[in-house]
């Protein structure tokens, strides 16, 4: 994955986990976006305009990279609409750790692990209170779930991560980043 | 001064050793008493006493010009009532091996020589018949009538093999001190330095990680140890890893030899490959060589031995050519090597991951019925002076790389959190690479145009390494805790770059708790072993 500008915003973002906060930096002109199966070629060719586009097949991902003639917010009024037509799941900026200067692509997915293993019940109150949907439970971890923030935009998943973190009932939760990784 | 004898209508040459000298005891029982107590009393690492039947072989400075008042340093003095004599050794200077001159030679005399011409011939140097050999009857070993200097030995052995028209070849019965045998039959074992570093190209000998003596202690570990290697992919089909490979004994279940967590099916092996082929970010080639280096099949006859050549490999994919995958499965595919290995292997490092860090904690707790799996990771090939996630993780085994003289490998991020060294490439100072498996597929892989590869290296090739060095530790002792693993691998392991490392309390920020050596972990490992069994016949 390679960045055509890598500028970074001077205001770090962050996520609370336990204790700490975790800072990430936004690549603000690289965005990611996930595509409805059918709308694929659709969406693939509503970003073509606005620059370099490149897949990631087995997570339904584009990567995005601005042009430098393209406006931003072009770009994020188009993103907007293909949300709204249902041709897009979720879309939001690129990040990158900053300790690591690897990529983090923010999804609409959420890593929670419950104190206990959760009833039904107890899992309907949690995706009321947060407005989330439980999509599905690790196959290792009993007590641990996946959970979407539907029409994701922007930064929702970190918010609401760390809306779950501090949570009683839960031991931790934090955005299920696709990480860019080094062999 | 050169001293001079013939073997086989060679001249070899010995020098006498100033500082070491054999001891010759009244009983074979005393040697390896005598053994632990001069261990104890004077010998370095390097040199340590070594025993055998009657002879302890002893090194010390100036032994030989004061050789009983080194052996009363060495020995206590019931031992040294047992002394029958010292005698004085020789490095020889081809192999720069020690050998202890003795009073006996060896000969053979030639077919159809009688007992009489044989026993003129030996009378004729003063020197009489003191046994034949067990199993060929023209040969024995005989000694000087009288009590001579060692020294002489070889002027007489000389003597008797100049009488060619009898004798068809005489030398000293030396007590001899040899090279670690326990070697595979792999013909590219000799080009992997990092398992035995035999100096030239600018290497320094014995700037490795001892695997052959190593493997004089379990030949390559147990095929009970199960190595997972989590990273893009094994082609498990590889004529030297594929008698290695895991296989699930359960017929019924879909992992037949691992998973992919990538594609999210059972085939672990690598699938993708995009020009150019050699490139490790564009293709499925990493996880191959890490394989190779961990437990690619040993004494095969074919190409390269893993330091752990017996132990089985789960191959796990997580990658696909990108090395982009999501948290929770980066997690579980360490989750799921938690259920199936005993030690899981991470070439590769990532941004913290809040769930990657619940899974470690999670298979060192619950990993090996309970006794917790080994997870060991690259620190880091970024220069840089912190260790990358999930090395530093507390629970995980934070691997650096050392090159082939004994040195950091500059790439080798390092810092808090660094366990051990393992030897590996370095290219900023023109050092070797590592010889290990490659993917098979014509055109693919580091090297396009084979099987194997010998350009491997990074923090990604010591990490498997050091895997595979406590897939042997487990071998000997499946008992051990992951705690109790990890603080052998650091205690054994070798203080290298002693003036540049700063070592403080036996850590240095550079090189961790040293380099790791396999020999001396399994030795530790099997001695865990003996303390274990004596706890438990007391506790019963």
């Amino acid at each position: 994955m390679e960045a055509k500008k890598t500028e970074t915003r001077a205001d770090s973002i962050s996520y609370r986990r336990g204790e700490k906060t975790v800072f990430v930096e936004s690549l603000d002109d690289v965005w990611s976006v996930r595509y409805t199966e059918s709308a694929k070629a659709a969406v693939h060719s509503a970003l073509s305009a606005f620059g370099r586009v490149r897949e990631i097949a087995n997570q339904r991902l584009f990567v995005v990279e601005l042009a430098d003639d393209v406006r931003r917010d072009d770009l994020l009024q188009s993103l907007r609409q293909l949300l709204n037509e249902g041709a897009v799941e979720f879309f939001a900026p690129v990040l990158r750790d900053p300790a690591s200067d690897l990529r983090q692509i923010l999804t609409d997915e959420i890593n929670v692990r419950f104190k206990e293993v959760p009833s039904d019940k107890h899992l309907k109150a949690v995706e009321k209170k947060y407005g989330v949907r439980v999509a599905r439970q690790n196959e290792f971890v009993p007590s641990q779930f996946i959970v979407k923030a539907p029409q994701s935009k922007g930064l929702d998943t970190l918010e609401i991560a760390s809306q779950l973190d501090a949570a009683d009932d839960i031991e931790f939760a934090a955005p299920n980043f696709i990480s860019e990784h080094r062999r | 001064m050169p001293y001079i004898y013939s073997a086989d209508r060679q001249k070899i040459e010995l020098t006498l050793s100033a500082n070491d000298i054999g001891v010759r005891f009244e009983s074979p029982e005393a040697t390896p008493r005598a053994v632990r107590a001069a261990r104890a009393a004077l010998a370095t690492e390097e040199m340590a006493p070594r025993g055998y039947d009657r002879v302890m072989l002893l090194h010390h400075p100036g032994a030989s010009r004061t050789a009983f008042a080194t052996v009363r340093e060495a020995l206590p003095s019931r031992l040294v009532r047992e002394v029958r004599r010292t005698m004085p050794v020789f490095t020889e200077t081809g192999s720069r091996l020690r050998v202890v001159a003795t009073r006996e030679i060896t000969v053979r005399f030639k077919p159809k020589v009688t007992e009489r011409q044989q026993n003129k011939a030996l009378a004729a140097l003063n020197l009489n018949k003191q046994r034949a050999n067990d199993f060929n009857r023209r040969q024995y070993i005989v000694v000087p009538q009288s009590d001579i200097d060692e020294t002489v030995i070889l002027d007489l052995a000389n003597s008797l093999a100049e009488l060619d028209d009898v004798v068809e070849y005489a030398a000293p019965n030396f007590v001899s001190e040899h090279l670690k045998s326990a070697t595979t039959n792999d013909p590219r074992l000799r080009e992997q330095w990092h398992l035995n570093n035999r100096g030239g190209s600018g290497a320094l000998n014995g700037e490795d990680v001892d695997a052959l003596a190593a493997w004089d202690l379990t030949p390559g570990g147990s095929p009970n140890i199960v190595i997972a290697i989590v990273d893009d992919g094994v082609d498990i089909g590889h004529p030297d890893l594929k008698s290695n490979i895991w296989v699930n004994p359960d017929l019924n279940a879909p992992d037949r030899n691992g998973r992919n967590f990538y594609d999210n099916n059972f085939d672990p092996r690598p699938r993708y490959f995009n020009p150019p082929y050699d490139e490790t970010q564009f293709n499925d080639i990493h996880g191959t060589p890490c394989a190779g280096v961990a437990a690619a099949t040993g004494d095969n006859r074919l190409g390269v031995a893993g330091i752990a050549y017996r132990c089985k490999i789960l191959a796990v994919k997580i990658f696909g050519a990108d090395a982009i995958a999501p948290n929770d499965q980066v997690a579980n595919s360490i989750r799921y090597s938690g259920l199936r290995a005993d030690v899981i292997s991470c070439s590769w490092s990532g941004a913290w991951n809040t769930d990657l860090e619940a899974a470690i904690n999670d298979v060192t707790q619950t990993g090996r019925g309970g006794k917790g799996c080994l997870v060991f990771c690259a620190t880091g090939n970024e220069y840089r002076s912190t260790v990358a996630f999930p090395a530093r993780h507390p629970r995980a085994l934070a691997v650096g790389a050392s090159n082939d003289q004994g040195k950091r490998s500059a790439y080798s991020n390092y810092g808090q959190g660094l366990s051990f060294v393992a030897p590996s490439n370095d290219p900023d100072r023109s050092r070797q690479g590592i010889v290990t498996t490659d993917v098979k597929q014509r055109n693919r892989g580091y090297n396009l145009n084979g099987s194997y590869t010998n350009d491997f290296g990074g923090t990604s090739s010591a990490t498997p390494l050091a895997a595979g060095i406590g897939g042997l530790a487990l071998s000997v002792n499946p008992a051990l805790t992951w705690q109790q693993a990890r603080d052998l691998l650091q205690a054994t392991a070798d203080k290298i770059d002693a003036q540049g490392a700063n070592y403080q309390n036996g850590y240095s920020l550079k090189y961790g708790y040293g380099r790791l050596n396999a020999h001396r972990a399994v030795a530790q490992a099997q001695t865990t072993i003996v303390r274990s069994s004596r706890k438990a016949k007391k506790a019963k």
